[in-house]
């Protein structure tokens, strides 16, 4: 790999074209905290993973329209290159996604949450990848965009395509992440179970969102991470809960669906089991704290 | 008795901030790889790809051939490739103490990340490059990466002897099956403990060069300087050609025990005739450098209903790794401290070595004694409950008092406090904290430690250092001691003003520099203090003795009523009589008497005796404390965080209060992370977690304050009676967590550290429920 | 290769890079900045830190190309023995530095904690100072010391 070019756009129109030259394909980098040390492997060892061998490094870090978080057309809308830090700290997102702004507070540590961008998090697929669950309990969407065509949105939920594989096409980024803002502030709890209390890779993180009818659940989305190839939405428990009381015992029943959608490994940090035990046992404390909130 | 009473010193036991806290908070301290000089060359090292193999041929050509590649080096370009080393000691002891070291692998590897070619290159990515380009052909070999396997008669032999047993020891004192015999109670168990990382923050790293007297010169992150010996051995030159400086270190804790970068750097200055610099990734330093012993210690212990303990009897099989090095004083270590600083009548231990293909083992932090105090402290808290009495009552029937036997049958000469030590830690948790949540359970727990400071008996131990006045009255302070950041130079310069009755700040110290500072011996085996603090306190004091006859005869009065302080001769009863120590100094000048002095200090030796078994004195004395701690568990993810902890020991005297209650705070979490976090996982020889992402050391926000609490008996070898601290604080840490831990969730775990899934499947396995997919939530009770 | 210019403690400083070299390896090795260190290169120890335009970050995961026209603070450049930060003579004179590797980045690190919040609690210290591995001290003293310099008086008179 020998990186010639560093190009630094301060408009979406100039990265866009550069995404669009043929035959190039740039290494995109914001924040650089999953990109950098993936670099520094890869020069230990020699080549990229997939084969590619990139000439230019594309940096969308400051690019104006990417930064930043604002409402908009009923979505709270953040830009793809806004930090953890910004969003974690964000008054908006914290009183009207708190899920998000736990979730971005929990990513790496201080450090890196001045660097790691929300786009970045989830450009990269990684199955642990900690925003993920928690928009996804969002029910957020992104929008991409690319040198062809305008602009497209697309549900969270059919981004990740598989294990490190998004639905990003050739030539196209992720600009910004909606979450949408009828019915908000909405009852919610995200957790991360990671081997220690900062700078950790999730062995199991959830978030919930869920809304109440009088006492019983009208809707629920539980977004899971680390334990399957992508992350998932635990559909099952969801259905599950709906037009239910949600009782203690109703929580833990319905988070015992959970191992329909999960499907994890064996790994340096924990085996299988551990986290098909930890994976309901979490969604389960989420589920009835979530509801205990919604119900006060 | 507690350092908390007002110090009886001018400032010894005084808060002091350390001289070498300015330079390093801002920014001027200059560690191994921030030294530049001018041509420097960059070093790699190609490391072998396999655990166990044999090499059957290195090309070097295509490698040599790249550009900016100044030398391309394989074992048979050094002039002496293997040496038995004394490990920077002065005196042959003989029975296992030297080792082989060798530099370069040549005909076999024997675990993987062993040297096998060295490249020198003008740039650091030329040298990458051209490590890449050297051509090994190996011939992998099966290998054996269990130490029991490895003990079996047709296991795989690591190295070129018949066995792979690198040493046994034994222990008997009274007869251990009458004691069992006589006991009302009888434990059991099997302990495992893991390869650990020691993490220091600064990698290896070095710069070697040439220098204008022609004498070759490396300046290295080491804790030993006296490995200037070995390297001239192997480079085929005399000592006194070889110079070896350490700057401070980024921390040591065992790690730079060893030689790691110097023999490398040595070869490539000398063959390129460039200075040269070698830097590990961290990555590599996992990879390459000691480890911790993973030991399997198989423990049964008893007791009478009077709460005596009757017998101990341990049986411990300790993984040395691809080569020997430090395994047998640590194994020895373990084998003496195996009973802990309890009283126990009958004692019967037996341990042993082995090589195996898994990464080489050596000196960490405790040097065997948190194996065996992880051990023996499990052990103590099963009889207690068996017995029907608390952990600390039941601790409080057996400590060893002065006076009392070890296994080995030594009596304990100085002050040994560990009962006092109990009692203050256990009542430093205070109230216990309630749960708060119905998932959390909370517990306590404590462990008491033994943990030798200064070296093996056998190793006739000794240490040197110069203190001297200059004209102006300033003081300087030469000794080889190497800075590992604990203050370890700091502390001579407090001694010295404490004699010679000047302030910290007129005081110079330099150290750790084989040709100009009197070598101080290494820093290790928490013998500096003890040993270099001795020899400064002898320096200090003939140079004090000189300084007061003198004023004696100026002032006309006895020396009895003289004192020095604040850069004054003071006479007791006579304000009027004083003068300035500057002008003592010029007169002594003036007259031919000597103003500086060099002090050594001999440590208590004995010599090795043919014997089957570990008998008499090993360590010149041991420090004795007590941490406790409190837990909570969550019973869903089986996380433990940790909400308290206490360090309480008996320090003798601490010389820099801030520095010792440091090293108390610094060891306390040392060992929690032995205890929670820290494993480096090996398959078949493979360091699997080579990273600092994979590796886990504690943050700040995984970690309560620590509580230190100091008593001083005044009762140690060292100077001012302090004993040494930077082990012992660490060696108890991690039972008494495991122990809070155990008593949160009622099962005892034996196998370190308690990840949160290991204590997850011991409650799963309990309920019954470790094979299904559906948790009971645990209802709150009103 | 890329020409580039940072203000390092506010002076302008020039250099060639590559691409792909980060900034911790540019300011320790093309630039003489060694005061800023380099633990484990993958953001995992915190030995790197340094403030990009105020922020404290990893040097070791930013590319030394995205710090082009911006600020890098180190350690010399919040204070010095003339004048210095009320962390570093807290650090000093609590006993908060041991082998002193981790200093440099735990400072900053603290600095700009100290700047999103005057008056941390100690957990929110910890929290803080997460990113920084400290493996002699057991950060007990590093807690007191930030605690202390964010009391401090002249932390006031700085910001003002």
């Amino acid at each position: 790999m020998k990186l010639e070019s560093y190009v630094r756009p301060a408009g979406l129109e100039e990265a866009l074209a550069v995404l669009a030259r043929p035959g190039v394909r740039p290494l995109v980098v914001a924040g650089g905290t999953d990109l950098v040390p993936m670099m520094r492997k890869m020069r230990m060892n020699g080549t990229l993973p997939n084969g590619d061998d990139p000439r230019v490094v594309l940096d969308l870090s400051k690019l104006d329209d990417l930064c930043g978080i604002r409402e908009a057309g009923g979505m709270l809308e953040i830009g793809a290159a806004t930090t953890m830090g910004v969003i974690a700290a964000d008054p908006s997102v914290k009183k009207l996604v708190p899920v998000l702004a736990a979730a971005a507070a929990s990513v790496g540590s201080p450090l890196v949450r001045n660097r790691a961008t929300v786009g970045g998090n989830l450009v990269t697929a990684s199955p642990s990848a900690d925003t993920a669950p928690a928009l996804l309990a969002a029910g957020a969407v992104v929008r991409l965009a690319g040198a062809q065509g305008g602009p497209r949105e697309l549900p969270l939920t059919e981004f990740f395509v598989e294990y490190r594989k998004t639905a990003l096409q050739p030539g196209e980024i992720v600009t910004h992440v909606l979450v949408p803002l009828a019915g908000r502030p909405i009852a919610g709890r995200f957790e991360k179970v990671g081997l220690r209390n900062a700078d950790a890779i999730s062995v199991v993180c959830a978030a919930c969102e869920i809304e109440l009818d009088g006492s019983t659940c009208r809707a629920a989305r539980i977004g899971l991470g680390a334990v399957a190839a992508v992350p998932v939405r635990a559909l099952a428990v969801e259905a599950a809960l709906l037009g239910r009381e949600i009782t203690d015992d109703v929580a833990a029943e319905c988070a015992g669906l959970v191992h329909e959608h999960i499907s994890p490994i064996d790994d340096v940090r924990a085996s299988a089991r551990y986290r098909g035990w930890v994976a309901e046992a979490v969604v389960a404390r989420i589920i009835t704290d979530t509801a205990r909130e919604a119900r006060a | 008795m507690s350092a908390d009473e007002t110090p009886r010193y001018k400032v010894i036991g005084h808060a002091v901030p350390r001289h070498d806290a300015r330079d390093k908070v801002f920014g001027q301290t200059k560690y191994a790889d921030d030294f530049v000089v001018p041509g420097t060359l960059f070093a790699k090292v190609l490391r072998s790809k396999h655990a166990a193999a044999k090499i059957v041929s290195i090309d070097t050509s295509r490698a040599e051939a790249m550009p900016g590649v100044r030398a391309v080096l394989t074992a048979g370009d050094v002039p002496n490739n293997e040496t038995t080393s004394k490990f920077g000691q002065t005196h042959s002891a003989g029975g296992g103490f030297e080792g082989l070291y060798r530099v370069l692998a040549d005909k076999k590897v024997r675990y993987m990340g062993e040297g096998v070619a060295l490249v020198a290159a003008e740039t650091l990515a030329q040298a990458e490059e051209a490590a890449r380009a050297v051509d090994v052909v190996y011939d992998p070999q099966p290998g054996v990466f269990d130490p029991i396997e490895a003990l079996k008669p047709d296991a795989y032999r690591v190295g070129e002897e018949e066995t792979n047993v690198v040493c046994a020891y034994k222990v008997r004192k009274g007869d251990v099956d009458a004691g069992f015999a006589q006991a009302d109670v009888v434990v059991e168990g099997e302990y495992r403990v893991p390869f650990g990382d020691h993490v220091y923050l600064e990698p290896e790293s070095g710069t070697a060069w040439i220098g204008d007297d022609g004498v070759l010169t490396i300046r290295a992150s080491t804790q030993v300087i006296e490995h200037f010996r070995d390297i001239a051995d192997i480079m085929g030159l005399p000592h006194n050609r070889v110079r070896v400086i350490a700057p401070m270190l980024g921390g040591g804790f065992g790690g730079k025990e060893d030689i790691t970068v110097e023999a490398y750097l040595a070869l490539l200055a000398y063959r390129t005739k460039r200075p040269v610099r070698l830097t590990y990734a961290r990555e590599e330093s996992i990879l390459a450098h000691s480890k911790r012993h993973p030991y399997v210690m198989r423990y049964k212990t008893g007791a009478a209903k009077d709460g005596k303990l009757v017998a101990l009897d341990a049986k411990i099989i300790s993984d040395a790794g691809g080569y020997p090095f430090l395994s047998p004083w640590v194994l020895l270590y373990s084998v003496v401290m195996a009973t802990g600083p309890y009283i126990i009548p009958n004692v019967k231990v037996d341990a042993v070595s082995a090589l195996t293909n898994n990464t080489f083992t050596s000196a960490y932090r405790g040097f065997g004694a948190p194996q065996v105090c992880f051990a023996y402290e499990s052990q103590m808290d099963e009889l207690a409950e068996k017995l029907g009495l608390t952990p600390l009552e039941f601790r409080m029937r057996n400590y060893l008092h002065t006076g009392d036997e070890l296994g080995t049958g030594y009596a304990l000469e100085s002050a040994v406090l560990t009962d006092q030590t109990a009692e203050r830690a256990w009542e430093a948790l205070g109230e216990p904290t309630q749960p708060r949540s119905p998932d959390e359970v909370i517990g306590r727990g404590i462990a008491s430690g033994m943990q030798s400071y200064g070296r093996l008996v056998y190793l006739h131990d000794s240490s040197r250092a110069y203190v001297g006045f200059e004209l102006d009255g300033s003081v300087v302070v030469r000794s080889g001691v190497q800075d590992i950041g604990g203050g370890q130079a700091s502390s001579i310069a407090q001694i010295t003003a404490e004699i010679l009755g000047v302030p910290m700040d007129d005081i110079t110290v330099y150290f750790g520099d084989t040709a100009l500072t009197p070598l101080a011996g290494t820093t290790t085996a928490t013998r500096m203090l003890y040993m270099s603090g001795n020899a400064t306190l002898k320096a200090a004091r003939t140079v004090r003795e000189a300084i007061v006859a003198q004023a004696s005869e100026m002032l006309e009065v006895d020396p009895e009523r003289i004192d020095l302080a604040d850069r004054m001769v003071r006479v007791e009863g006579d304000e009027e009589k004083s003068l300035p120590i500057v002008d003592v100094v010029k007169a002594c000048a003036s007259q031919g008497i000597p103003i500086s002095n060099l002090g050594q200090f001999n440590a208590p030796s004995r010599d090795l005796e043919k014997s089957d078994c570990v008998i008499g004195q090993i360590h010149p004395d041991y420090t004795f404390g007590t941490h406790a701690a409190e837990v909570a568990v969550d019973t869903r993810t089986g996380k433990v965080t940790v909400l308290k902890l206490v360090a309480a020991f008996d320090v003798g005297q601490a010389i820099n209060k801030l520095s010792a209650q440091g090293q108390l705070e610094g060891g306390t979490v040392c060992g929690v992370g032995y205890a929670l976090l820290e494993d480096v996982k090996m398959d078949q020889g493979r360091t699997v977690t080579c990273a600092l992402d994979t590796y886990l050391v504690p943050t700040a926000a995984d970690m309560p304050d620590v509580e230190p609490i100091m008593l001083e008996s005044r009762g140690g070898m060292g100077p001012f009676g302090a004993k040494g601290i930077g082990e012992p604080a660490s060696t108890s840490g991690a039972p008494a967590v495991t122990n809070a831990v155990a008593d949160a969730i009622g099962i005892r775990l034996t196998e370190l550290p308690l990840t949160p899934e290991r204590i997850l499947t011991a409650l799963k396995e309990r309920e019954g429920s470790a094979g299904q997919a559906v948790w009971e939530r645990v209802t709150e009770t009103a | 290769m890329q020409e580039i210019e940072i203000q390092v403690n506010g002076r302008p400083m020039r250099t060639t890079v590559a691409v792909d070299e980060t900034l911790v390896d540019v300011l320790r090795h093309k630039l003489g900045i060694v005061e800023v260190k380099n633990g484990c290169g993958q953001g995992d120890c915190g030995a790197c830190t340094v403030l990009l335009d105020g922020e404290a970050v990893n040097s070791c995961l930013t590319l030394a190309v995205q710090a082009d026209g911006r600020q890098v603070t180190t350690t010399r450049g919040l204070g010095t023995a003339e004048d210095p930060h009320p962390l570093q003579t807290a650090f000093i004179e609590h006993g908060a530095v041991q082998c002193g590797f981790c200093s440099s980045g735990m400072i900053l690190a603290a600095a700009s904690l100290l700047q999103q919040n005057a008056a941390p609690t100690r957990d929110e210290i910890r929290e803080g100072i997460s990113g920084n591995l400290c493996r002699c001290t057991g950060y007990t003293k590093i807690v007191d010391a930030i605690e202390e310099a964010a009391m401090a008086e002249a932390l006031e008179e700085r910001s003002a």
